[in-house]
């Protein structure tokens, strides 16, 4: 009995390992393999895209700290709203993911360019001076990636945002505490661990999003993901492609490892 | 003449009422709340008590009627009256170690993080829970998480503290307890408190006043012994303990507070009772007999009643029976230990004190 139950957990398990070395470790490891017999040429590849990964980290540290404060908004007005709203609510925000990233960069493009709509809307309201230039610019990549972050983070705080007992805020108000302290520490610091989360998950997925910056913005924001796919695609150099898609690996994984010890952390409580 | 003189109180209800959707769940509560009293709010599920408390503290807006002072909740009114509410579920920050979540209506205050600090502690001290400062509310026991709501409550400086169901969640042997320590802490806080309980007996013990809401209005308000001994429905005499009710019929008013009514159910005998309204002659009424009051003899002793032993129950120091009139009609009695060797069809006899009888309307 007991042996058939392991064995039913175990064998999703085995798949899923078998899986994951036989698709992404495995080939991975064998090019890191024979990269690590040139030892300096490991080294110099490390040192040419070190540039490239320090924009990543930062382009997808600011991403996810700009998208973070409307995703809380969204996720506590969508808590809030009725159940009808909410389906609503909840459907638009897994739109931008199903959408195709080079529809939501051309979409960005129409809506950015000289005479888009942010422009057109400038010039209709008269407002002083001369319209932004926005559109291949850091906003440029920063605004799109942060469209397609926030929905994700928004959802994952939204079951975080349900789960507050309503209790709980009408005891903060009775023992006094204006709005704004009932919103910072009772809320969020009830939704912190999902915070993180959400955090986190958008600062991976932008480390993914190497098309936006590339088209929105230009070369000088050229970031890692870019030069594994030039790598992989236009020069076949899958050495170099393995040691990059490496350093991403190492830039996605440690900050989830931080967040699951803090997530261990809250548990323990 | 003492009657006339309104009582002084901290907050009024004056016929107030409460809709939600089209339920009116409070119909023209008036009710005061005297300074430092303890007052219980007791009755049957859905009755409307919690939706009481909310209004009391300010989270619902009465439909009509006015609750005197305002109350705005977290603010103090202009009389200097701030209302705490423990809910049943306690609304504690689960995130927030003991010690923060005391020292939270300190912080809503801006007191100094040193201040605060402090004054938690010693509160969590001074109510003998000290040690709990530091963990979080989810490794508590139910109790240990009740203290700590109260000292945090207690901690906002109310002056009326309103209690949802404090024992609902302790274990039968920890509620005697608990009421100690929480009179002990009332007491030194000086504080007016709100009680809503199941526990009739042990708020009975407890509360100055008590208030009985059926239906969304209040039955009947006085201290714990006048509502026992002198109840206004039947209704208030079965809540607040057993009671034998049965039909009669005023015969004779004598306007002293007392009538003479014939019971069928009593082989149709005369029997006096204290009555809280008057009564006309022919009215229909009720009378109330705590079984306690019933005094059970040995068969053929003259002046009782004659009766059938239809149960024998063993409750601790006393022996309930249940007993079996002429006329089929039931009657509890706590009679005494030795009444345990009664058997089951042995006959009786059965006497009551006028002056522990008591009419009600019917």
């Amino acid at each position: 009995m007991t042996g058939s139950r392991t064995g039913g957990r175990v064998a999703p398990a085995a798949v899923l390992t078998v899986f994951m070395v036989g698709g992404l470790v495995l080939p991975l490891g064998l090019v890191l393999a024979e990269l690590a017999a040139e030892p300096e040429r490991l080294g110099q590849v490390v040192g040419e895209s070190a540039a490239a990964a320090g924009r990543s980290v930062l382009l997808a540290v600011v991403v996810a700290a700009i998208a973070l404060p409307p995703a809380i908004t969204v996720a506590r007005s969508l808590t809030r709203a009725r159940h009808a709203v909410r389906v609503v609510g909840v459907a638009l925000c897994v739109l931008p993911l199903v959408l195709n990233l080079l529809v939501v960069i051309l979409a960005w493009m129409v809506v950015l360019e000289r005479e888009g709509l942010v422009n057109t809307l400038w010039t209709t309201m008269a407002l002083p001076g001369d319209p932004p230039q926005i559109l291949y610019t850091r906003s440029a990549a920063v605004l799109a990636m942060a469209y397609v972050v926030m929905p994700v983070m928004a959802l994952i705080l939204l079951d975080s945002f349900r789960r507050i007992d309503p209790r709980m805020r009408e005891a903060a108000r009775l023992l006094g505490a204006r709005p704004l302290t009932r919103f910072v520490l009772v809320e969020l610091g009830f939704v912190a661990p999902a915070l993180v989360t959400a955090y986190v998950m958008g600062y991976v997925l932008c480390l993914n999003l190497y098309l936006v910056p590339e088209y929105l913005t230009g070369p000088h924001l050229t970031t890692l993901g870019f030069l594994v796919q030039e790598n992989v695609i236009k020069s076949f150099d899958l050495g170099s492609a393995a040691v990059q898609a490496t350093m991403l690996f190492v830039m996605a994984v440690l900050p989830v490892c931080g967040a699951l010890a803090m997530d261990r952390g809250v548990r323990q409580r | 003449m003492a009657a006339d003189v309104a009582p002084q109180h901290v907050l009024r209800l004056d016929r107030v009422s409460f809709r939600r959707g089209s339920r009116e769940v409070l119909r023209e509560v008036t009710l005061d709340l005297r300074p430092g009293e303890r007052l219980g709010l007791i009755g049957p599920s859905g009755a409307g008590k919690t939706t009481l408390l909310r209004l009391l503290a300010g989270l619902e807006r009465p439909a009509s009627g006015v609750v005197q002072p305002a109350v705005v909740p977290g603010e103090r009114s202009a009389d200097g009256i701030r209302v705490g509410l423990l809910f049943q579920d306690l609304g504690l920050f689960p995130h927030m170690r003991v010690r923060s979540n005391v020292a939270f209506p300190l912080l809503a205050r801006s007191v100094p993080r040193d201040a605060r600090r402090r004054r938690a502690t010693e509160a969590l001290v001074q109510a003998g829970i000290g040690d709990f400062a530091d963990r979080f509310p989810g490794s508590l026991s139910g109790g240990e998480r009740q203290r700590v709501a109260i000292v945090r409550t207690l901690l906002s400086e109310p002056s009326i503290v309103l209690l949802d169901e404090p024992f609902a969640s302790l274990d039968p042997h920890l509620v005697g307890r608990f009421a100690e320590w929480l009179e002990d802490l009332r007491s030194r806080a000086e504080v007016c408190m709100v009680l809503v309980t199941h526990d009739v007996r042990l708020v009975m013990r407890w509360a100055d006043r008590l208030a009985i809401l059926v239906d969304g209005a209040v039955e009947q308000v006085g201290s714990p012994t006048e509502l026992y001994a002198r109840p206004r429905t039947a209704f208030v005499a079965t809540f607040l303990g057993e009671a034998n009710v049965v039909d009669a019929v005023v015969i004779e008013a004598t306007g002293a507070g007392s009538v003479l009514c014939e019971v069928p159910a009593l082989e149709g005998r005369s029997v006096r009772a204290s009555v809280a309204t008057d009564m006309a002659v022919g009215a229909r009424c009720r009378l109330v007999i705590r079984p306690e009051h019933l005094a059970v003899g040995n068969a053929g002793e003259p002046g009782g009643l004659t009766c059938e032993v239809a149960g024998v129950g063993f409750a601790g120091r006393s022996a309930d029976l249940l007993l079996t009139t002429g006329t089929g009609a039931s009657l509890r009695t706590n009679a005494g230990p030795a009444d345990l060797t009664r058997s089951t069809g042995e006959k009786v006899t059965v006497r009551w004190p006028p002056v522990q009888t008591h009419a009600v309307a019917p």
